[in-house]
């Protein structure tokens, strides 16, 4: 009888009892809200051929790429206007002249390469991380470019 | 023979007074849950981004009584349709106050269980702040987002 008390008393003092594990979920929620946002758009720079003098573009000599980097949330879709002549030198015959604008993506939009054209494109574009977009311009005229700055736009836009 | 029988019992009742119950091993509850945001570039989801909403729990231990603290991996619990999760990565990281000779723990993000010991301290609440976070380079759809993580206290 005394082993039996003692031994039972020992066990409850230390705590030798049947305990079991106690767990909880911590949960946390958010919400992302579509949308589509353009950042980071930096103008580029046009170079004349010259070999022929009749085609200025950033793809040309002493050229460069414009680019824009894109965040789209959701499905959205991305238009790329038809290029503008912003500005020419004095004496230039627009007559005959071509303006045209080129594109490509990359990580999220690199599904996207359209060729040089001169009319307004869209893409349909779903959820993306922030991918750049580079975006060529150029003038073509047979009558050449009298000397004097130029300049051209192209409007990119997106939108659900 | 009677002496040694009274002090028995009463050595037993005291004893029955001191001993932890099992269902009072150890006492979680649940203050607060946490909020996701994502980031500029739509590649992370987290409790600290853009900002602070961490997840904050209480363990109240029993008198004497180490435990172990297990924390698990966050689970993606609720995502909306169209959510491209293959390239998604998800991780927590916590921290627990010092509280006597407990020294703390802090637990930077990682994808793994991690657990701890206590060691046998008084009666004490520990207090843990936890954090989630979702990696994905694919972005994420627009919608709600819920992540899991499981908090387990052993005897």
């Amino acid at each position: 009888m005394r082993v039996l008390v003692v031994a039972t008393t020992v066990c409850l003092l230390a705590g030798i009892v049947p305990a079991s594990a106690q767990s909880v979920n911590l949960d946390f929620t958010g919400t992302v809200i579509p949308g589509c946002t353009l950042s980071a758009s930096d103008g580029g720079t046009l170079g004349l051929d010259y070999s022929t003098g009749t085609t200025l573009g950033s793809e040309e000599a002493g050229g460069d790429a414009a680019h824009v980097t894109i965040l789209s949330i959701g499905a959205n879709t991305l238009t790329v206007g038809a290029p503008t002549r912003t500005g020419q030198a004095a004496g230039y015959v627009a007559t005959g002249e071509a303006i045209q604008v080129r594109y490509t993506g990359a990580t999220g939009l690199s599904s996207i390469n359209v060729a040089y054209t001169s009319s307004q494109t869209t893409n349909p574009i779903t959820t993306i991380a922030a991918s750049v977009l580079t975006v060529h311009n150029r003038i073509t005229n047979p009558n050449g470019f009298p000397n004097g700055n130029y300049s051209t736009r192209t409007v990119v836009t997106c939108a659900p | 023979m009677r002496p040694v029988s009274r002090l028995g019992a009463s050595v037993v009742a005291l004893a029955a007074m001191l001993a932890p119950l099992p269902g009072l091993a150890c006492s979680i509850s649940l203050p607060a849950s946490g909020t996701l945001r994502n980031s500029m570039s739509n590649t992370v989801l987290g409790s600290q981004v853009n900002g602070n909403t961490p997840a904050t729990v209480t363990m109240v231990l029993p008198l004497l009584s180490g435990v172990t603290i297990t924390v698990d991996p966050p689970t993606l619990a609720v995502s909306p349709g169209g959510y491209n999760a293959t390239l998604e990565t998800r991780e927590v990281a916590y921290s627990v106050a010092n509280v006597g000779i407990f020294p703390g723990r802090n637990q930077a993000y990682t994808t793994g269980s991690t657990s701890f010991s206590t060691g046998l301290l008084g009666a004490v609440a520990l207090s843990m702040t936890v954090h989630n976070r979702v990696n994905n380079p694919n972005g994420f759809a627009p919608g709600t987002y819920t992540t899991r993580t499981i908090v387990t206290c052993h005897p």
